[in-house]
């Protein structure tokens, strides 16, 4: 009773839709705010572990922004806790955080940014685990149906899936922000990045 | 890669990635089994069950698209199936709630006094009161308020708890809501009224309405809130606070069952859910009611909340059948 178990695989759709392709813009985020990479690594789980906690996700309207907000909140007590800064540099600093869904192109974004970092991951991975995805993607085949039709043990697929699977998420923690407006500076100071948050929507404190 | 040595607790990025890899990768081979050992790995550290979770994520990235974006298609019509289950979820307050109005009913027969009608709530009990002229009243669990019909004014006294109330306008026949010194007054809107001992928040979601306290007036507009601590507001008056529509939606969560928490402190979720249940939940540890919690649950599963709570804030919820214990 007390164990955590497999999360719902709406809350998996739900995080596939709507955070895993984001990871790249709050990452490149956090670093804009001089977050150091394992920090950010930290917050990231962290988010996810909110994720995994949460029962349902109907209520979430505006997922994009759940993530941010999530993750931004994270940060938040993560700088209280080591007192580093004053509240006001952190409304401030805040602004970073920008809402995807402020431009009112949610869910088409959402897909595309998706598709496209499909895509991508695809063309970088071994043969064989591109096939077996490729196949998953296209066809919707169950492992064992990719098994009989390469020709391979089921204890084949699934271990070239779990090295497919290592090899993306660790491609999505190298990735930043792969939608192109990301800073060419690493450590650029915000007040220069005014001309990407305001071509932007700001969120704000919810 | 010098940073990820430097990594603060528990494991590195790629060796969580990579456990986590082989628990969805098992999971999607076959999905009606739990992998042996899965329960224990997720139990040995509260993030692994977030790791596990940004795996399989991801790996749902290369299933057919659309299943994986309904929300993009719409032209595809919710099944049958799907719409029933809408349907159930939707009314089953309603269904169980007009068990409670007939009940309501017969405790308005026995306690009828002319004109006014009262209701109360047990532990875990909610009921919907939709009155004659057309107003209605979510009660939560705990809620005890009286019902007066005036000629020249309708008049809900909240003696205790929480309501939501939805007024038909009626500029002949004002809408107060008594909550011990405090009146609230409608100007045709939805509002919402917590009373907790002498403490009043008033938290508006559409229209207008006025409050009158021992201190003054205060008008609160749609997306508006204002706390009335008993004591400390008999002389000044509380600012009106503007919250979000997110905020306001988290606020009246109650009325369709559930707990929508965003940064909450945990003691003070947990009071909420004992509100609401006879199953109580307590912290041995005072320390962690500080922590914050973020996600939606059932007002009605206590157990649920409490190993979701329990895993989030990195401590462990035991079930000892009368209590359930939140510890590290």
């Amino acid at each position: 009773m007390s164990s955590p178990s497999v999360p719902s695989p709406e809350i998996i759709r739900w995080v596939a839709t709507h955070v895993v392709p984001q990871e790249g813009a709050v990452r490149t985020t956090l670093r804009r705010l001089n977050v150091s990479e394992s920090d950010a690594d930290d917050i990231i789980q962290d988010a996810y572990c909110r994720f995994a906690a949460l029962t349902c996700v109907a209520h979430i309207d505006r997922p994009g922004a759940y993530f941010m907000q999530t993750v931004k909140n994270l940060w938040r007590d993560q700088l209280r806790r080591a007192q580093i800064i004053r509240f006001e540099d952190f409304t401030e600093n805040a602004e970073s955080f920008v809402e995807p869904e402020a431009m009112g192109i949610e869910a088409v974004c959402a897909a595309r940014q998706q598709l496209r970092m499909v895509e991508a991951m695809l063309a970088k991975l071994p043969e064989r685990c591109r096939t077996i995805f490729t196949l998953k993607r296209v066809e919707g085949c169950s492992q064992k149906e990719i098994a009989a039709r390469l020709g391979v043990s089921e204890s084949v697929v699934e271990n070239d899936v779990q090295k497919a699977l290592r090899l993306i998420q660790a491609e999505m923690r190298a990735t930043a922000d792969a939608t192109g407006d990301a800073p060419t500076r690493e450590n650029g100071q915000l007040l220069d990045e005014r001309g990407i948050t305001q071509r932007r929507t700001i969120a704000l404190n919810a | 890669m010098t940073k990820e040595a430097s990594h603060s607790d528990g494991p590195s990025p790629s060796t969580l990635e990579g456990e986590a890899a082989r628990w969805a990768a098992a999971l999607d081979a076959k999905a009606d089994e739990t992998p042996e050992g899965l329960d224990a790995w997720l139990a040995q550290n509260p993030r692994h069950a977030g790791a596990l979770l940004r795996a399989q994520a991801t790996l749902a990235l290369f299933t057919p698209p659309l299943q994986l974006v309904p929300e993009a298609e719409p032209e595809t019509p919710p099944s049958l199936s799907q719409r029933a289950i809408g349907w159930l979820t939707r009314h089953r307050m309603r269904v169980a709630s007009g068990g409670a109005l007939i009940a309501a009913g017969i405790a308005g027969l026995l306690l009828y006094a002319p004109g006014a009608d009262r209701y109360a709530t047990g532990t875990g009990e909610m009921r919907q009161v939709t009155l004659a002229e057309g107003s209605s009243l979510s009660l939560d669990t705990q809620t005890s308020l009286k019902v007066e019909m005036e000629s020249d004014a309708r008049v809900v006294k909240l003696a205790e708890g929480r309501t939501l109330l939805r007024v038909r306008h009626d500029a002949t026949r004002p809408f107060r809501v008594k909550a011990g010194a405090i009146t609230i007054t409608d100007i045709g809107t939805v509002f919402q009224v917590i009373r907790r001992g002498d403490a009043v928040t008033v938290l508006v979601s559409e229209g207008m309405v006025e409050i009158t306290a021992p201190g003054g007036k205060l008008r609160l507009g749609a997306g508006q809130t204002a706390s009335f601590d008993g004591k400390a507001n008999l002389g000044g008056m509380p600012e009106a606070q503007t919250v979000s529509p997110a905020s306001i939606e988290r606020a009246t969560a109650w009325t369709n069952g559930r707990i929508e928490l965003d940064g909450e402190r945990l003691d003070a979720a947990i009071d909420e859910m004992n509100r609401h249940n006879q199953l109580k939940i307590t912290l041995t540890d005072p320390a962690l009611g500080a922590e914050k919690l973020y996600g939606a649950f059932r007002l009605d599963d206590p157990s649920g909340f409490a190993r979701t709570a329990a895993l989030s804030v990195g401590a462990q919820a035991r079930d000892s059948g009368e209590t359930i214990r939140i510890t590290k």
